[in-house]
């Protein structure tokens, strides 16, 4: 009986002595960075998530050729209403791109924006859309018998309450004479990316989306584009957040993607994405 | 007297929360008890493999469970597609979707608490009831079931309370519809992204809070009627 406690025991010695390795070894791998890298968080529209994502991963490629030290960007993708909730209440993201300036107001209004850093980033057009497959077709002008082609099944778009997607979906819905039949058919989810991933699914009929989540979508297909005097503008602003006290190095870093997004291999990448230019350009 | 006063969003969320826990309860507990029964007087090949599968929604991550829903349940799933077009029934983002993604969910609570009041039911009781000429249905629904239904009154007030807080799986499941499928807890998490309306809010967590609480209390108080009359 006894060697075998004792082995028991010495089993359980390796396994807490394995535990106690994996819990030090991310601080292991994070001593070993050569140069300290700037890390900064943006939070951004989740209808921008595939454009910055490609902007992030060339920004940093990039950044592994040029001064150092590097910065390293991390992105939260949610509704900007969301977004501007949490940056109010002290989120740690360094820049906001919102869908909406109404988000970006608010965060202003509360004063957590740097004065002087906000600027248009891009546009989008909203579009009535349906999985590529899809037999629906309609003409997108006002009066137009949405319920009737939908036939039964479910209209989705983001949350009319505090995503711009579903804001201004409400407005253009209201524009075609629709909104009062369709309201009860209405999927709302939380933000632009998952209406769209809903409709690629085929988990509804029909979904109002942005231009930009359409127009080189494989799996989708655009009933019309929704003229831009059926809902507010989907203007996209960007702007450096003030978090309390901040290092120097830290607002450079946070300058230097603000500036090479609204620069030309950052706009490159938002009009490959269907985005269409800031005002002006 | 006015902020007592329920708004036209909080009576909604609170009544379809109510009315998503009561089906919930409901349509789980025949199930309950019988899978319970199963895994606490039965021994079988694979039973531990039924004992995980049940187990599975306490472990995996809600929006897990949602997805897989569905997955299953959406107009694409095949279930559901066999739903829509043999009954017309729609299950997806509707109050239904809600009942099953939260029956789901708490369906192992359910049967842990029963499993464990069946298993402290005196075998030898059974045994008697048997002597006694009693078939094993007689024995189940005369002698089981009835001592072990302090158990069962706290499954169901488990499974009650989980599906009242049930938010992940039904987010991804159903959405979050007015008057549909925004419950409580839905229904806050959407004021949670709004700037500005802090105050709604609040008031739904005081709600929130209330309604849990008063549940547990009652659930309290039947217990001890319960245990009085069969300690009597």
């Amino acid at each position: 009986m006894i060697p075998k406690t004792r082995d028991r025991r010495r089993r359980g010695l390796w396994a807490c002595a394995a535990m106690a390795l994996c819990l030090m070894a991310p601080i292991a791998s994070a001593s070993q960075m050569p140069v300290a890298a700037q890390r900064i968080v943006v939070a951004a529209a989740a209808s921008m998530l595939p454009s910055i994502n490609q902007a992030i991963a060339e920004f940093h490629a990039e950044q592994a050729l040029t001064a150092p030290p590097p910065v390293r960007v991390s992105a939260i993708y949610a509704s900007s209403g969301a977004l501007a909730r949490q940056i109010i209440s002290g989120g740690p993201a360094l820049l906001f791109i919102s869908a909406d300036p109404r988000w970006m107001d608010a965060v202003e209004r509360a004063e957590r924006l740097i004065p002087g850093s906000r600027r248009e980033l891009a546009r989008n057009a909203l579009v009535l859309a349906v999985p590529r497959k899809s037999k629906l077709s309609l003409d997108l002008k006002p009066g137009a018998d949405l319920t009737r082609i939908l036939a039964g099944g479910r209209l989705v778009t983001a949350d009319p309450d505090h995503a711009p997607l579903g804001m201004h979906a409400r407005a253009a819905l209201k524009w075609l004479g629709a909104w009062a039949m369709i309201e009860d058919r209405l999927v709302r989810v939380a933000d632009a990316a998952q209406a769209r991933i809903l409709l690629e699914r085929g988990a509804v009929a029909a979904g109002v989306l942005y231009a930009s989540d359409v127009a080189l979508n494989p799996r989708l297909r655009s009933l019309g584009t929704f003229p831009a005097v059926s809902h507010p503008p989907s203007l996209y602003e960007i702007a450096r957040i003030g978090n309390g006290l901040l290092e120097a190095s830290t607002t450079a870093a946070a300058t230097r993607f603000e500036d090479w997004l609204s620069g030309p291999r950052g706009q490159a990448i938002l009009r490959a994405h269907g985005f269409a230019p800031p005002e002006g350009h | 007297m006015e902020i007592f006063a329920l708004s036209a969003l909080e009576r909604e969320a609170l009544m379809l929360s109510l009315r998503v826990a009561l089906w919930c309860v409901a349509i789980s507990l025949p199930f309950g008890i019988l899978t319970a029964w199963v895994l606490a007087r039965c021994d079988f090949p694979g039973k531990a493999f039924l004992d995980g599968l049940v187990h599975l929604p306490l472990v995996l991550p809600p929006v897990v469970v949602g997805y897989a829903l569905l997955v299953l349940f959406g107009q694409q799933g095949f279930v559901g597609r066999w739903l829509a077009t043999s009954f017309g029934l729609e299950i997806a983002f509707t109050w239904k979707g809600a009942v099953i993604a939260s029956a789901v969910m708490a369906f192992p609570l359910m049967v842990r608490a029963i499993r464990l009041s069946i298993e402290a039911v005196d075998t030898g009781l059974e045994a008697a009831a048997r002597t006694l000429g009693a078939g094993p249905f007689g024995i189940v629904f005369s002698v089981t079931l009835p001592l072990a239904w302090p158990g069962i009154l706290t499954g169901m007030v488990l499974a009650f309370a989980r599906s009242l807080g049930e938010f992940g799986a039904t987010i991804t499941f159903v959405s979050n519809i007015p008057g549909e499928t925004r419950t409580l807890p839905l229904a806050l998490y959407g004021l949670t992204q709004v700037p500005g309306s802090e105050g709604a809010a609040t008031r739904l967590v005081i709600i929130s809070t209330l309604l849990a609480f008063v549940a547990l209390i009652a659930s309290e108080i039947m217990a001890r009627r319960i245990r009085k009359r069969l300690a009597a």
